[in-house]
C-alpha cells in the first residue's frame, strides 16, 4: 500500500514539475557528486543573492520526490496522507497557474543507485552541470556512480556548460562524455581555472583564482579545501550564467 | 590506574529500578520518543542496506557535511573532511580526546559542580581531575582567580559543559573569553560539551565557544544528538577541532569504537535535515516543565533554595539550614549501605531517603563535585505527570517527616 502511495505521489509530482518547467523554462544548474554539493549550491546562491529569480533546493530535497518538491518549492508531506493531499493540491496550482517563477534554479542531484540520475533527468533538463567529486563513501559502487555522473554530463546540450573538478581524476575523466564546453578547475596543471596559494589562518583561509584573465585573492571564513573548491565552482558557474544570460 | 566508580546517576537509576512504584527525576532522559522523521530516515537506510558495514572512521560523509553546515549557521567553522569526527555520544568524544592529550598524572581542571562522568573520564585516561568551585551566590559563575590558582605545571586541559549540567546556567561570552585567555597563557586545551545548547529559555543569550576561531587550535567542541533530538539510546554525537589535533583523536576513536553506530549516523543526519520543529517543540515543553517544577519548589521554600535554570532540563536546589539540621540529626541513626565516597554526605542521605521513603529518585549533589554537596539534581525532562507526582511526594514526605524539628525514626536499609 505504501509503495503504491509513494508511486502515485512520485509520478504526479513528476508530471507537475514537467509542466512548470515547460511553461517557465528556467535555466537549471545541476550539482552532483559524492559530497560538497550543498556547499557549491550555497555559494552560488550567496554570489547571486542580489539578483532576483534565483532559487536553490533545501539540502535533503534532491531525490525522486525531493527534487520535484524543490522545483515547485513545496514542503514534504512526510507520512501523512492529508499533508500530501495539501501538497499535491498546492503543486497543481503552482504548476498550472502560477505566474512568478524563478528564472534560475540551482539544484542538487542526489543519487544512490543505478538509474537514479536517469530518473531525475526525465524530470528536469539542466543547462549547466557541476560535478564536485566522486567516491568518498565506502558504499559507493564505482562503476554505477561513474555511469550516473556520465549520464548527467552527457545530458547537457552543446550550448550549455560542464564544470568539473580536475583534481579528482574520476571527475576529470567525465569530460569525454560532454557535448558542451567543459571548464576544469582545481590545483592541478590540467585545470583551466587554477587554484593557487591556499593559505590557512586562524580565521579562515585565502587562495588565488584566475578567472576572465583577472587574478584575485579570495578570502573565506570557511575551512577545508572542499570550501575552496566550492567557492571556485560557484564563481565559475555564476560567471557562465551571466555570460549565457547576456 | 585510578579506581573508577559507577556514575552516581546510573547508580541511582539501578537502585530506582528495584523500588516499586517509584518515579525518577534522576537520569537526564526526556520522556519523548525519537521524532518520527529520524526513525524513518534510519529505517530507509536500513532497508537500502546502508548500515551493515562500518562507515569511514570519522563518520559518513553526508552527516559530517551536514554537521559542518549546521555549525556554519552558528558561526562556527570546521572542515568536515579533516576536523569533524562523529562519535558514540559526547562521552566517547570526551574520552577519545582525553586519551589523546593526557599523559599519566596530567591534571584537568573541571568547574564544580559539573557533569558527574567527566571526573571518571579523566581518571580513565590516566589523568587527575582538579575541581574548581563555581560561585553559587553569583549564579554559578566562574572566578578567574580561582581558576588560575588551579593551574599547575601538570595541568593540560579545562573541561566543562555549557550550558552547565546540573545548574542549568550559561557561561557568558566574556567568561568564555577569559577561560580561553587563561588556556592560551598556560598552553591548555579546552573541551566544551554543548549538549544542552538547544534548550535556552527566556530569550537568554547563548554564546558558543566555537565562535572564538582565534583559539580554534585549543578548542575541542563537543555535541551529542541525545538531548536535542531525544536520541539518548542511539549513542551519536560529534567533536570538532583543528585538524592538527583531530587526526590524533581520530586514531583513538578508531581504537575505541571503529566508528559511531552507522544506523545512528543516518538517524543523526535525518535529525539535522528534518527535525527542527521537533527540537523546538521539545524546548518549549521543557520550558513549561521547568515552570511546573519551579512552582512546586516554591512551595518547598522551607526545605530548598534554588535558582531558576535558564537552560538544560535540570534544577539544582540546595538544602535550607532547617533541612541540613534535620538531616544531621537523623544521620546518627541512619544506616544506609554507603560506600566510602558517600559517607558523611547529606545529599546522598536525602537522595536515598527520598528514593526509599517517598519513592522519588533524584541525584545527590555530591555526584557533581564537592560544591554540589547539600544539593540534589532534579530532571524536568520527564512527563508533567511524573514531575507532578514526584514533587507532591517530596512535599508530603518532607512536611510530614520533619514537622517542627521533629522527625520520625527511619527504617534501616542495607
Amino acid at each position: 500500500m505504501k509503495k503504491i502511495f509513494r508511486f502515485i505521489i512520485e509520478r504526479y509530482l513528476k508530471l507537475l514539475t514537467k509542466i512548470i518547467i515547460y511553461r517557465k523554462k528556467p535555466l537549471i544548474v545541476a550539482i552532483a557528486g559524492s559530497s560538497n554539493k550543498t556547499f557549491i549550491k550555497d555559494r552560488i546562491l550567496e554570489e547571486m543573492k542580489n539578483e532576483n529569480g534565483v532559487r536553490g533546493n533545501p539540502r535533503s530535497f534532491n531525490t525522486e520526490i525531493g527534487l520535484p518538491l524543490a522545483v515547485l518549492f513545496l514542503p514534504s508531506g512526510y507520512s501523512s496522507i492529508f499533508k500530501w493531499a495539501d501538497v499535491l493540491l498546492a503543486g497543481s496550482y503552482i504548476s498550472i497557474f502560477k505566474k512568478d517563477f524563478p528564472k534560475i534554479l540551482v539544484l542538487e542531484m542526489g543519487i544512490s543507485k543505478k538509474g537514479d540520475m536517469k530518473y531525475l533527468l526525465s524530470i528536469i533538463k539542466p543547462f549547466i552541470a557541476i560535478i564536485s567529486d566522486i567516491g568518498q563513501n565506502f558504499s559507493d559502487n564505482k562503476n554505477v556512480i561513474d555511469q550516473e555522473m556520465a549520464n548527467l554530463v552527457g545530458s547537457i546540450p552543446k550550448e550549455g556548460r560542464v564544470i568539473l573538478n580536475a583534481d579528482h581524476s574520476r571527475v576529470r575523466d567525465l569530460q569525454k562524455k560532454s557535448k558542451a564546453p567543459v571548464i576544469l578547475y582545481g590545483k592541478t596543471k590540467k585545470a583551466q581555472i587554477k587554484i593557487t596559494k591556499i593559505k590557512e589562518k586562524n580565521n579562515g583561509q585565502s587562495f588565488n583564482l584566475k578567472l576572465n584573465n583577472n587574478k584575485k585573492q579570495i578570502e573565506t571564513e570557511l575551512f577545508g579545501v572542499h570550501n575552496v573548491y566550492a567557492l571556485t565552482a560557484a564563481k565559475i558557474a555564476v560567471n557562465e550564467i551571466r555570460k549565457i544570460k547576456k | 590506574m585510578a579506581e573508577i566508580i559507577l556514575s552516581p546517576i546510573k547508580e541511582m537509576e539501578i537502585r530506582t529500578a528495584k523500588v516499586s512504584n517509584s518515579v525518577s527525576l534522576a537520569q537526564g532522559v526526556a520522556d519523548f520518543d525519537t521524532p518520527e522523521c529520524i526513525k524513518k530516515g534510519a529505517i530507509e537506510h536500513i532497508n537500502q542496506g546502508d548500515v551493515a558495514k562500518y562507515s569511514l572512521s570519522p563518520g559518513i560523509v553526508e552527516l559530517r557535511e551536514a554537521i559542518e553546515i549546521d555549525l556554519n549557521k552558528r558561526e562556527i567553522y570546521y572542515d568536515f573532511e579533516n576536523e569533524i569526527i562523529v562519535t558514540a555520544g559526547a562521552i566517547e568524544a570526551i574520552s577519545a580526546t582525553l586519551l589523546t592529550i593526557l599523559s599519566p598524572g596530567d591534571e584537568v581542571v573541571i568547574p564544580d559542580p559539573t557533569y558527574t562522568s567527566y571526573q571518571e573520564a579523566i581518571k580513565n585516561a590516566g589523568g587527575v581531575p582538579s575541581f574548581m568551585a563555581l560561585s553559587e551566590e553569583d549564579e554559578w559563575s566562574f572566578d578567574e582567580k580561582k581558576m588560575e590558582k588551579k593551574i599547575t605545571t601538570k595541568t593540560r586541559a579545562i573541561l566543562f559543559c555549557n550550558p552547565n549540567n546540573p545548574t542549568g546556567t550559561i557561561y557568558r561570552s566574556d567568561q568564555l573569553l577569559r577561560i580561553l585567555e587563561i588556556a592560551e597563557k598556560n598552553n591548555l586545551y579546552i573541551l566544551v560539551d554543548e549538549v544542552y545548547r538547544d534548550f535556552i529559555y527566556d530569550n537568554q543569550e547563548f554564546y558558543s565557544i566555537g565562535k572564538f576561531s582565534k583559539f580554534r587550535k585549543r578548542i575541542i567542541y563537543i555535541f551529542s544528538f541525545s538531548k536535542s533530538y531525544s536520541m539518548t539510546g542511539w549513542r551519536v554525537g560529534f567533536l570538532a577541532t583543528d585538524k592538527s589535533l583531530a587526526q590524533k583523536i581520530l586514531a583513538r576513536h578508531d581504537v575505541l569504537v571503529t566508528c559511531a553506530p552507522v544506523v545512528s549516523q543516518w538517524g543523526a543526519l535525518a535529525a539535522l535535515e528534518m527535525a527542527e520543529e521537533d527540537k523546538l517543540y521539545f524546548k518549549n515543553t521543557f520550558k513549561d516543565r521547568r515552570d511546573l517544577i519551579c512552582s512546586h519548589l516554591d512551595n518547598l521554600k522551607e526545605w530548598f533554595n534554588y535558582q531558576k535554570p535558564s537552560s538544560s532540563y535540570f534544577v539544582f536546589p540546595n538544602f535550607s539550614k532547617k533541612l541540613i539540621q534535620a538531616l544531621n540529626r537523623e544521620k546518627e541513626i541512619k544506616k544506609y549501605n554507603f560506600q566510602d565516597h558517600q559517607k558523611d554526605s547529606l545529599s546522598w542521605q536525602l537522595a536515598l531517603d527520598l528514593l526509599y521513603e517517598a519513592k522519588v529518585a533524584v541525584v545527590p549533589g555530591q555526584a557533581f563535585g564537592k560544591t554540589g554537596e547539600n544539593h540534589v539534581r532534579m530532571c524536568f525532562g520527564r512527563s508533567d505527570g511524573d514531575i507532578l507526582k514526584a514533587m507532591l511526594r517530596i512535599e508530603s514526605y518532607l512536611n510530614k517527616k520533619y514537622k517542627q524539628g521533629l522527625f520520625i525514626k527511619s527504617k534501616v536499609y542495607f
